[in-house]
């Protein structure tokens, strides 16, 4: 009896062991991320039917930041996810009148849904390659929103969780609609401007 | 609730093996497929197993009629199709309560139901992602009952969905709760009698 107790609890390690994929796929479209409100440092979304992802480095093996968020002026800061799809890799949104002047100032963002394409409220996207000031790569904002479902403060690790989802329109610099849909995020913030 | 079904079920289990109940080893293959609404491309089953106990107590004095209690590790998955090639894999603990009828010594039938507990899943927190307990029906026919050995052919259905998930529209919405993935898997196994 002793030895099939042992036996049974090796079966079990052995159906439980092996490494942990980084990825967590959404049970219905494993393509995206799935939604989640934890802090795992993820995103998603498609851009023009092609899949977007937030990625862990951009170049070589230098580890990036997944979110960067900073000011851009007195009332104003950006949230720039970086990540990757077939043409385009990063997602930014620029957000206003916010009132944000740290991390813990996005707490009273939580249940909120901020429309985009009003009040200086944009999203876009566009290559990490491409200068967004050179006109041939210039991409413009159109409508949509960006939902803040989750932001709580982590106290074991004192960072700022938000998650949520998203999704925009907007116009190619070559003049060609574009749209992100299903988008979803849930990342971690220590201090404007560096994720853990 | 799913506690005591569980406490229940090892109850049964402890009970019949203090009366004279049969006791046999089984395991086997399953072809496990995914019933599905919402998943997203191709669905593919997927070859599994499973492997445990079983105790047959019977209650009348022709030995028509019985009550079965099992104890199940098994795997259940399924593939999706989309851009490539994801795979599913489920384990979970099964306790199934079947009634057992044999009109004569060369077969015999079971049905009822099987209780189970989710405990590693082949995707990233997938036990936060999917239900931990389940329910589903079993249907089971057993050949060469009165022999050492046998062989058995069951199919299990769930009737619990695995997934409570939020449903997105494309602006990123909450539009709803997505109650849905049913597993059903045919197995074909072997059964060692254990003698008395």
């Amino acid at each position: 009896m002793k030895s099939l107790r042992t036996q049974t609890l090796l079966l079990i390690l052995l159906l439980t062991a092996g490494c942990e994929p980084d990825y967590i796929p959404d049970p219905v479209d494993p393509r995206l991320p799935e939604f989640t409100e934890e802090g795992n440092n993820e995103a998603g979304a498609f851009i023009n039917d092609d899949v977007w992802r937030s990625v862990e480095s951009l170049h070589g093996d230098a580890t990036q930041n997944l979110l960067t968020v900073f000011y851009t002026d007195a009332d104003a800061i950006d949230l720039k996810f970086e990540g990757g799809s077939r043409v385009f890799d990063a997602i930014i949104f620029h957000l206003s009148g916010l009132g944000i002047q740290n991390e813990m100032d996005l707490l009273p963002l939580q249940g909120r849904k901020i429309v985009l394409g009003n009040d200086g409220n944009t999203g876009v996207c566009f290559s990490t390659y491409c200068d967004p000031d050179d006109p041939a790569c210039r991409v413009t904002p159109g409508t949509g929103q960006l939902f803040f479902k989750t932001v709580k403060f982590d106290k074991k690790y004192a960072e700022v969780v938000i998650a949520g989802t998203f999704g925009f329109t907007f116009e190619d610099a070559s003049g060609n609609p574009g749209k992100v849909t299903f988008g979803r995020f849930d990342y971690r913030i220590n201090q404007i401007g560096t994720i853990p | 609730m799913s506690r005591y079904v569980l406490l229940f079920s090892g109850w049964l289990l402890l009970g019949a093996g203090f009366v004279s109940a049969q006791a046999s080893l089984m395991g086997g293959v399953s072809y496990s497929t995914v019933r599905s609404q919402y998943l997203v491309g191709k669905k593919q089953g997927a070859v599994c197993w499973q492997a445990g106990f079983a105790f047959l107590y019977r209650f009348d004095s022709t030995a028509r009629f019985g009550l079965k209690g099992e104890f199940i590790i098994e795997k259940k998955g399924y593939r999706q199709i989309i851009d490539k090639r994801y795979d599913f894999g489920f384990d979970y603990m099964s306790l199934p309560v079947l009634l057992n009828f044999t009109p004569n010594e060369n077969y015999s039938l079971s049905g009822g139901l099987s209780f189970g507990r989710l405990f590693g899943t082949s995707v990233r927190q997938g036990l936060d992602t999917y239900r931990l307990y389940e329910l589903g029906f079993v249907v089971e026919v057993n050949l060469f009952e009165k022999n050492r050995f046998g062989i058995y052919t069951r199919m299990n259905q769930d009737l619990t969905p695995m997934i409570h998930y939020y449903s997105l529209d494309e602006l990123g919405n909450i539009t709803g709760t997505i109650r849905d993935l049913k597993i059903t898997d045919v197995v074909l196994g072997l059964r060692i009698r254990i003698p008395q």
